[in-house]
């Protein structure tokens, strides 16, 4: 009888876990990455060229085009630590002024020819003799020396921490590594993306159409071995969401980028899986504390501005639970986010108070610049909530060009840039730690000394606890007012695409192509 | 006869002989006096906008500190160190050697981009262009000759659907329809016919129908009401009167003399064809010169947006043209003094 019980239950406990263990099997099938297949992917953010990035591959993200086929030198993680890609490691001399880059061996080009020291000084002579967005800072590098053909050092004029940082994050991919024999060919608007697109990566370059697509197919020679798991690789540029939107859903595409807040949450209901990435983009207004006859010069003025937005509410209202209201210069998933610095929650009257100790109690009329690329609801947001405390203002609304040179000629009012601030190292000392750009906010005393402190600090743990600091004065003094942070959202078909991260290692539209494959 | 009387007498022999040629030489230098006066325009207009082309370009690339003599340079490289009126004759100048400048967002020659870009308009325009000329028109002559009846009715009133509905947000209800939800047609693209035929052929449908939509309806409309003008005249009831066939009466006398006001409208619906493609191929992904305008209106790309709206002028004159000349042979009743 016994033993009857005792045989029920050992069925009983089978039954009931025999779904769990097969639900287990299924998923670790699944999580065994497949090959072959085609990922495409749909963004809007242009495809002038295809080429090298010394061909000068546009404005904006170029790098993005690239990733298939070219790698980069170095790379960055999650929390900005500098990472080895094509560079098996790197060191730094005491006094900062050399930088030592040990190749990996055994990388060949998909032309065949080998990736060495050369063509690394190759590729970054190149971008700087072609002034490609972003180079400038390699006019810091005084020489290059190859010590043997896997090893190149790289000497300085003087020490600056960004360096590889912006070496591995440039946006229009100055740190890709393509071939100087392919380099060398002349080519002409046609054949560029032909003869340039030449690197290491996991796919080799196939075929494209200008402002339309380009296609990469699989390489076999690649030198991870056993990747990629793709047969292929689609880049389709479309310029509007609603048809990117629908060219998904219709399966044409796997993913899309830079999905608005609204679609997002729709193609949530519908089943798709929304991504967001760790990379945050900063929404900040910036009044012109520099300028001593504007209001804005006297602190308790800025931070009426500070209390007289409903952060939280914007944050809700615009990015429909997807963006971060934001206390200070950075989101709440980046190694600089300080906990103590306290959302300055919505308070009108605390800010109609302040504006009247400033000697502003009635208000005053200013103006509100922003520029073509700016959510139009965000602005009106802004102008609302300013207005119920008194603060008038006057829209100018900039086109791209001014909207461009604004920050470094100096503005009266408001700015409210349409591009934000990438919350990168990076960026945040472009918009905030340099003194030639954002020129009319307000700079606390010895403002630019400590930014230069930080910039000569080789010491990653100190060099965090510097930038924590400025961005406590930036806090404290109120020189912005930042409100908002976007992740800018991916979506993809649940199930089917794995291992694709976008803006991944904190890199703007970075993408490992070799981790992806296609469950289905 | 006196000197003048002289000239006076051959002028006029001359223009009774060569009365056409004269017509044609004398509209084609008031076309050429209209692209003129468009080019002045397109020029004044784009350079009259706010901001600086140049300020675009140079923050594209890494030179926001460049030296006032390395800016003097990139002035030099783009023309704008010029007074307007030099810069404007360097500019035409250089159109009439088919050099339209260097595109600041490109970073190469417009005329490349034209080159890729104009053959994809013109297939579509094309393709619109004489599905709008075939369906407007037979459906004009079906509703004249069923007039009253329920066909008349049906298709008078989607054609009067298809006026007043906006092409591009016909194409978006296309996608969603055709695409999304049926699946027979790829949502976007273009794919040259001499590339994939069948690819390219399923990439157009749903844009030449938008691009033709308007004037289909508008076709129709007008050749029902010329039709049924003609169909009233006296020479169509003597033609039954004197008991010639239906299919005769229909094809020689109504139809032929129905057209002429139908053949006007029909060269200014390539001007609609042709201005539509500036939303039609940004709503369906397709690279053509109407995408290229709009991207270039956005980048403040204003050597990309002169020749492009240069080029559209150029065809929309030259159409008038075409169908000017051509009541002449539709016509012989119309005379040229």
């Amino acid at each position: 009888m016994k033993k009857k019980k005792y045989v029920l239950m050992v069925c009983f406990i089978f039954v009931s876990l025999f779904p769990a263990l097969f639900q287990l099997t299924i998923t670790q099938i699944q999580a065994q990455p497949r090959y072959g297949g085609v990922f495409t992917l749909n963004h809007n953010g242009g495809m002038p060229q295809i080429g090298a990035p010394a061909d000068n591959l546009g404005p904006g993200v170029g790098n993005r085009n690239l990733f298939p086929a070219l790698e980069p030198l170095i790379i960055t993680d999650e929390n900005e630590n500098i990472k080895p890609w094509l560079a098996e490691s790197l060191s730094l001399s005491p006094d900062g002024k050399s930088i030592t880059f040990h190749l990996r061996k055994g990388i060949k080009f998909h032309d065949g020819t080998s990736f060495n020291a050369e063509a690394v000084k190759f590729n970054l002579e190149a971008v700087l003799k072609a002034n490609i967005p972003g180079s400038a800072f390699l006019k810091k590098v005084s020489s290059y020396d190859i010590l043997d053909e896997h090893t190149l050092r790289m000497n300085l004029k003087e020490y600056d921490c960004t360096i590889l940082l912006r070496l591995a994050q440039a946006t229009t991919g100055l740190g890709l590594m393509a071939s100087p024999t392919a380099m060398k060919k002349e080519a002409t608007p046609e054949t560029t993306a032909k003869l340039h697109c030449v690197g290491t990566g996991p796919f080799l370059f196939d075929s494209w159409k200008r402002d339309s697509f380009v296609r990469y197919k699989k390489w076999d020679g690649y030198w991870q071995k056993g990747k990629p798991y793709l047969d292929e690789i689609r880049i389709q540029n479309i310029p509007d969401l609603t048809v990117s939107i629908m060219s998904f859903k219709s399966g044409e595409a796997q993913a899309i980028e830079n999905v608005d807040p609204v679609d997002a949450k729709q193609l949530e209901k519908e089943g798709y899986e929304i991504y967001q990435p760790n990379l945050y983009f900063l929404h900040s207004i910036l009044p012109d504390g520099n300028n001593p006859n504007s209001p804005f010069s006297k602190k308790g003025v800025r931070l009426a501005l500070e209390y007289a937005l409903d952060k939280r509410t914007m944050a809700k209202g615009i990015g429909m639970g997807y963006y971060e209201p934001l206390s200070q210069v950075a989101a709440s998933k980046d190694p600089w986010y300080n906990p103590d610095l306290k959302l300055r929650e919505y308070d009108p009257k605390k800010a109609k108070q302040l504006l009247a100790e400033a000697g502003y109690p009635n208000g005053f009329k200013t103006k509100l610049i922003s520029d073509v690329r700016t959510r139009r609801d965000t602005l009106v947001a802004i102008q609302t909530y300013l207005k119920e405390v008194g603060i008038e203002t006057e829209l100018e609304i900039l086109e791209f060009g001014a909207a461009f040179a604004k920050p470094r000629q100096g503005w009266e009012g408001i700015l409210f840039p349409g591009f934000p601030n990438v919350s990168t190292l990076v960026g945040i000392v472009d918009r905030w730690g340099d003194p030639t750009n954002f020129v009319s906010l307000y700079r606390p005393p010895g403002w630019h000394e400590k930014w230069n402190a930080l910039l000569a600090q080789q010491d990653e743990k100190k060099r965090l606890v510097l930038l924590k600091e400025l961005l406590k004065i930036l806090y404290d003094e109120v020189v912005g007012i930042p409100f908002q942070g976007d992740a800018p959202l991916m979506a993809l078909h649940k199930g089917k695409v794995q291992g694709f991260k976008f803006h991944s290692n904190h890199i703007p539209s970075y993408f490992e192509p070799h981790h992806v494959w296609l469950s289905k | 006869m006196d000197e003048t009387g002289f000239w006076s007498s051959c002028y006029k022999k001359f223009f009774q002989k060569y009365k056409m040629t004269t017509y044609i030489i004398r509209r084609l230098l008031m076309g050429l006096l209209i692209v003129l006066i468009v080019t002045i325009m397109i020029f004044l207009f784009m350079r009259l906008l706010p901001g600086d082309p140049l300020e675009v370009y140079i923050n594209q690339s890494d030179m926001s500190n460049l030296s006032p003599d390395q800016l003097q340079q990139l002035r030099q490289k783009f023309g704008l160190d010029k007074p307007m009126p030099i810069q404007y004759i360097h500019w035409i100048s250089g159109v009439f050697r088919g050099d339209f400048g260097r595109s600041i967002y490109y970073d190469i020659q417009v005329r490349r981009l034209i080159v890729e870009r104009l053959p994809v308009t013109i297939h579509l325009g094309f393709l619109a262009f004489i599905l709008s000329g075939l369906l407007g028109i037979s459906a004009g002559v079906i509703c004249a000759l069923k007039r009253g009846t329920w066909i008349d009715t049906v298709v008078t009133f989607l054609a009067n659907i298809g006026i007043t509905m906006p092409s591009f947000w016909v194409g978006i209800i296309l996608i969603y329809l055709l695409a999304l939800k049926a699946g027979w047609l790829p949502v976007h693209g273009y794919t040259s016919p001499f590339e994939d035929f069948w690819l390219s052929t399923k990439q157009v449908i749903m844009p030449v129908i938008c691009l033709s939509l308007f004037s289909i309806a508008s076709l129709t409309r007008l050749t029902r009401s010329s039709m049924l003008e003609v169909i009233k005249q006296d020479y169509i009831r003597t033609a039954w009167a004197k008991g010639l066939r239906e299919r005769v009466i229909i094809m020689r006398h109504t139809i032929k003399n129905a057209l002429i006001p139908v053949i006007t409208v029909m060269g200014l619906q390539i001007a609609f064809i042709f201005g539509g493609s500036v939303l039609i191929e940004t709503v369906f992904n397709i690279p053509g010169v109407g995408r290229l305008m709009t991207q270039s209106v956005m980048q403040q790309d204003f050597q990309v947006v002169q020749a492009g709206a240069l080029i559209i002028a150029i065809v929309v004159v030259l159409i008038n043209l075409i169908v000017d000349i051509s009541y002449g042979w539709l016509d012989p009743r119309i005379r040229y003094e």
